[in-house]
């Protein structure tokens, strides 16, 4: 389902006329550099072509005529490569000699040197091999170009300007003429003819994701962009050991899909994983693409998902406040959600080498899951201070379960996502990691606190309100209060203490109550009695208003039990502060 | 040979299912629901006999759909061939043959199905045998309705293993969540072995939880 999906995707973008996308035959290249020539075919000059309004000059994407995977067999692409195919051009520090060069490191340097001659030699035959073909005069001075070009004819200005160039490769344009070779339409026709017919000769079969009998892949293209994958890119459907294998087939023929349903599942993917396509979300080891049925809300709809999920994402305050407000409003049930009928599709992608796993796939409307990711942001509200986010993004939430990223459960991520978006019960494990953290850090922040309130609420039911409330039935809960308010007491008494009682008696309270309470409120008495009087009168008051509701200090206290004592901790400090900024107003 | 009497239901049930689809069989992905191949391997598992060949007709999902990861070590490498222990079997090689799991680890992920149940509905053909075709009715009722089986049957995977019972009577009502018509996509039916072990596919499609397969050889079912 996962890859007719993306197929049908790419089918869509490809029918629609504002967006394009590259065709059978084509991919997106990294370019930097143009080859002019001169009609005769000589040399005229290399030009950086490189998009300089960034701060650092970035590689333009161009779609160019695709020729495949090269690994390392010399294999020259059609009108564009790197400076070695198209210039025979020798990098520097080949040329060098190092000072102890050993007779073996010699060999090998010579080795690749070598090899360059090699390459250039094959794109010029490559080349000429189309020049019967392609009679066009633009093409024919290329034809001259490969001809005469002599690979040592470089000037010492443009050995340093490829030297300068950095990564991106080169395409050719002949002067005068605005369009690049590969633009012309009869040229990239022929591109697109030529490769239909290549694949005739090689394997025949069912294609499972179109249905149809076609040329079948031997092996696909790599999807790029995966946080954590290798940088070449990794890919979905790949057979590297005979444990893969089965029933006696090779390769990707275990797998039967045609040439072009895996040209089009790793071109959509590919696309959606760029930098700034705006459907793309990472959480934990987990990246995420998202995508809704072509409508005419699709994106609005990926926008309001993306932004319950990761708001840091959007740079633009006054577009991210009215997705906020936009969201609120759903949580509340005040606003239906976009897109009822329109199919929305999240695909959870993580890396294992040179393999990509897929972590989750749901699909399901729009509507459901914004309703969905909107109740889960609802679950989340507590209680804040001014600093803190309305809207917590999912890295977020992960982040509090581990002391750096590295450290986060591998699956956690993907249950978390997964069970957001299909209004499942939260990770079991997610609630006692954070409270492992709260004991080690002895502290709670708005974050924590948010999300043991929403595991709360989800997995056991327990409704808890957004600020204090005193009226709760759980003795866990006051529990927590009491010692917010012993600690608060503390505090008032002995200002400036390095640490007070929340840094020694924090995990011992919130597990044991039995061991430790009794002490506290035997020290307590000292430093009520410290306070000054209208402050004395407050804080006993507090603590009888406190004590009253709880009949004995439990032996000790399960998991659950240790969340609510934190919100109540978290809930009477916040109430601390939210009466003392009513009094300031 | 009447092929209705020849009809047997049975209701398999497991924690966790694996029906492995083939583009994803390195990191595996499950289809949503069990597949034809891997019915019939639960059916063969309680009761195969060379006379009979064994037609699944009717999946029914009775559990919603729910899927969970996991990650595990496995072996990249296979085991020798036939070709390669000849040469041992004659003796002309004596060194050590062995696979060894440090060398050769291999972790792989893989997204599997959680708390499956399914009513297998299907019947079996008599092939060759002078038997009535009765008899195998019966001793594949005697030995579901007792828990007997040649080896323990399992939910796609080796390692996930299926409960089973005997099943007689109209299947239970799916859960809600399977209501409504669903597209599964293109699904394995099952490996023709009799040509070259070509995979044979079909459209899959799961009207309130229940999937009707066509035969193996039908138009539906393409190779």
């Amino acid at each position: 389902m996962i890859l007719q999906k993306l197929c049908e995707y790419y089918d869509r973008i490809a029918a629609d006329p504002e967006q394009s996308i590259a065709a059978v035959g084509f991919a997106p290249q990294k370019i930097g550099f143009e080859v002019v020539i001169e009609s005769d075919g000589s040399l005229h000059a290399l030009q950086d072509i490189r998009d300089t309004s960034g701060r650092k000059p970035a590689n333009r994407i161009i779609e160019l005529p695709y020729g495949g995977k090269r690994a390392n067999a010399i294999a020259p692409m059609f009108l564009w490569d790197k400076a070695e195919y198209l210039l025979g051009w020798v990098p520097p520090e080949l040329k060098v000699e190092p000072d102890s060069e050993s007779e073996k490191d010699k060999e090998k340097r010579q080795k690749k040197i070598d090899r360059v001659g090699l390459c250039f030699r094959a794109a010029q035959e490559f080349h000429i091999g189309f020049a019967e073909e392609l009679l066009m005069p633009e093409y024919q001075s290329l034809v001259a170009f490969w001809k005469n070009w002599k690979p040592d004819s470089l000037t010492e200005e443009q050995l340093q300007f490829l030297a300068d160039i950095g990564t991106g490769f080169g395409v050719f344009r002949i002067r005068k003429s605005t369009n690049f070779l590969h633009d012309i339409p009869a040229v990239q026709e022929f591109w697109a003819q030529s490769q239909t017919v290549a694949e005739d000769s090689d394997t025949d079969g069912f294609c499972l994701v179109s249905g149809s009998n076609t040329t079948l892949a031997r092996l696909h293209p790599v999807v790029k962009g995966i946080a954590g994958a290798q940088s070449a890119g990794a890919s979905i459907v790949s057979f590297n050991d005979d444990a893969f294998t089965s029933y006696g087939k090779e390769q990707s023929f275990n797998a039967p899909i045609g040439e072009s349903s895996a040209f089009k599942y790793a071109t959509v993917l590919n696309r959606m994983l760029e930098r700034d396509s705006g459907r793309r979300l990472r959480i934990g080891d987990t990246t995420c693409v998202f995508w809704a049925d072509q409508s005419t809300e699709a994106e609005e709809i990926e926008d309001i998902f993306a932004f319950g999920l990761d708001n840091d994402q959007f740079e633009d305050e006054t577009r991210a406040n009215e997705i906020g407000a936009m969201l609120s409003r759903i949580a509340q049930g005040e606003a239906e959600p976009p897109g009822a009928g329109t199919g929305f599709y999240v695909l959870g992608l993580s890396p294992n080498a040179a393999r990509l796993s897929i972590r989750f796939w749901i699909s399901g409307t729009a509507g459901e899951l914004i309703e969905r990711v909107a109740q889960h942001q609802a679950r989340l509200e507590i209680a804040k201070g001014p600093k803190d986010k309305t809207f917590l993004p999912l890295w977020l939430i992960l982040a509090q379960t581990a002391r750096e990223s590295k450290e986060i459960q591998p699956l956690l991520g993907g249950a978390l996502l997964r069970s957001v978006l299909t209004g499942g019960r939260y990770p079991e494990s997610l609630l006692s990691a954070i409270i492992r953290r709260i004991r080690a850090e002895r502290e709670i922040r708005h974050p924590k606190a948010a999300i043991i309130k929403a595991i709360l609420n989800h997995n056991h039911q327990k409704e808890i309100s957004v600020m204090l409330d005193i009226e709760r039935a759980e003795p866990s809960y006051h529990l927590g209060r009491l010692f917010a308010s012993l600690e608060r007491a503390q505090e008032d008494a002995l200002p400036g203490l390095n640490a007070t009682i929340k840094d020694r008696y924090f995990g011992a309270a919130s597990s044991t109550p039995s061991s430790v309470f009794p002490r506290l409120i035997r020290m307590s008495q000292h430093h009520v009695g410290k306070l000054e009087a209208g402050k004395k009168v407050v804080a006993e008051k507090r603590l009888q208003e406190i004590m009253g509701r709880l009949d004995a200090f439990p032996p000790h206290l399960g998991l659950a039990d240790q969340g609510l004592f934190a919100i109540g901790y978290y809930h009477q400090r916040q109430d601390f502060f939210t009466k003392k900024s009513k009094k300031e107003d | 040979m009447d092929i209705e009497k020849n009809r047997v239901s049975l209701r398999i049930w497991g924690e966790f299912a694996c029906f492995t689809r083939p583009e994803m069989k390195v990191e595996r992905v499950s289809y949503d629901v069990m597949t034809p191949s891997a019915a019939r391997g639960v059916l063969e598992a309680i009761y195969w006999k060379p006379e009979i060949r064994w037609v699944v007709r009717k999946i029914h999902v009775l559990q919603p759909i729910r899927f969970t990861n996991i990650r595990r070590n496995e072996l990249g490498g296979v085991g020798p061939s036939d070709r390669t222990l000849k040469s041992y079997l004659g003796g002309e090689k004596t060194n050590v043959l062995a696979q060894v799991i440090e060398d050769d680890r291999q972790q792989r992920a893989a997204t599997i199905l959680q708390n499956v149940e399914y009513i297998i509905e299907a019947h079996y053909e008599v092939i060759k045998g002078n038997d009535p075709p009765q008899k195998h009715y019966e001793m594949f009722k005697r030995r579901a309705s007792k828990g007997q089986c040649f080896q323990r049957p399992y939910l796609g995977c080796r390692e996930f293993v299926a409960d089973f019972e005997w099943y007689e009577g109209d299947p239970p009502a799916a859960d809600i969540s399977l209501a409504g018509e669903r597209d599964l996509g293109f699904m394995l039916h099952d490996i023709d072995f009799q040509n070259g072990m070509t995979p044979r596919f079909f459209r899959a499609t799961m009207k309130g939880g229940v999937i009707e397969v066509p035969q193996l050889y039908s138009s539906e079912v393409k190779a």
